[in-house]
């Protein structure tokens, strides 16, 4: 069997998109579990919130922050470690970006009372996500812009329910998508 | 005349990098004179903001319907246009937008001076996200810029329209000149 120039030249195109397919499906998993397990920060988060008494409430999520950030460089050591997996500068850095963005507004400039804040961070990160999504799939831009407003209306209409409300939408929202992720 | 692939191979990589460069010289040119108009629209919309308070709410409006026609216009018309008209683009910043409203007008409890540092800060924001694959023009715009906003946010007083009619607007002329001749 011989095969031309042509044809060599499609066969190596075809495994190079398989190599790339792979990488982002890897990829994919190892954001999805990162995603999951902040979606459970989350959840946990909100629900301290509604069960302590307010004045604890930024302590709570002091303590959820501290515990995602610890437990999510022990997820992405592990997954380069045990797969060669390198997570993209530009990934970091953009988390960077949010991250310092957000800090500026609800720590710094903003007069964001309790609901206020309840509701900035988890719109900010969903945010990142529709934008996200116009390069890396639909499924991402939905998830971005479903969720915010279901956290939009949740900001209007759920009265003293807002972190219960958020803990299901938010957090819940995060769990799906991170499975969404780790199957696709 | 003949050359071993190790040498076809340098030649070629040597012409992606030229192709490459003079896309990203195109970009900053369209970019830059985008700049440029936007940069003058706000330094002119912060100096009247300065001068009538008052009027600063129709101010905005009128700097934004103006910014957004003559940007149309440039982008048709000018040499450096993408064939394709960029939707990917078009619907970030309609995100960049919404994000915007809900904060400024839906949710955020901004008096003015938030107002004046909370929209450039977000489309500087933007910009340093850009920056990350466009070249770090972008981001070292967006960072700086929004390093000296929120210096004079902190500490300009009395003067932060004239302070952000220098350091936006002035910074967003500044940074297209440089870009056109990248």
């Amino acid at each position: 069997m011989t095969i031309n120039r042509n044809e060599a030249g499609a066969m190596l195109a075809d495994v190079d998109a398989i190599v790339a397919r792979v990488k982002q499906s890897r990829l994919y998993r190892r954001i999805g579990e990162v995603t999951i397990l902040w979606g459970v920060v989350i959840v946990c988060g909100h629900l301290l919130s509604v069960a302590a008494a307010p004045r604890w409430s930024p302590w709570d999520w002091r303590a959820a922050d501290v515990f995602g950030v610890v437990a999510t460089i022990v997820l992405v050591a592990r997954g380069r470690w045990s797969q060669g997996l390198r997570i993209p500068l530009r990934v970091l850095a953009i988390f960077a970006l949010f991250f310092g963005f957000g800090l500026l507004w609800s720590a710094l400039l903003g007069r964001f009372g309790p609901r206020e804040l309840d509701a900035f961070w988890p719109t900010l990160v969903l945010f990142g996500y529709a934008l996200a999504g116009l390069w890396l799939g639909a499924v991402f831009a939905a998830l971005g812009l479903g969720l915010s407003a279901l956290i939009v209306a949740g900001y209007f209409w759920s009265g003293e329910w807002f972190n219960l409300w958020l803990a299901v939408v938010n957090g819940g929202g995060f769990i799906l998508c991170g499975l969404w992720m780790r199957r696709a | 005349m003949t050359i071993s692939p190790n040498e076809a191979g340098a030649i070629l990589a040597e012409v992606d990098s030229i192709v490459a460069k003079v896309k990203q010289s195109r970009r900053y040119r369209l970019t830059g004179g985008l700049l440029i108009l936007w940069g003058a629209i706000v330094a002119a919309a912060d100096l009247i903001c300065f001068l009538w308070p008052r009027a600063s709410v129709w101010t905005w409006v009128a700097a934004n319907a103006l910014g957004a026609a003559a940007s149309f216009a440039m982008f048709r018309g000018g040499p450096d246009v993408p064939r394709r008209i960029p939707w990917r683009f078009l619907a970030a910043f309609a995100l960049f937008v919404a994000f915007g409203l809900l904060w400024s007008v839906g949710f955020g409890r901004f008096g003015p001076r938030e107002l004046d540092a909370f929209w450039p800060t977000l489309f500087l924001f933007g910009y340093a996200i850009a920056g990350l694959w466009f070249g770090a023009a972008f981001a070292a715009l967006g960072l700086t810029l929004s390093a000296l906003i929120l210096a004079g946010y902190l500490w300009s007083g009395e003067w932060l329209n004239l302070w952000l009619a220098a350091v936006n607007g002035g910074g967003f002329v500044l940074c297209g000149l440089w870009m056109r001749r990248a």
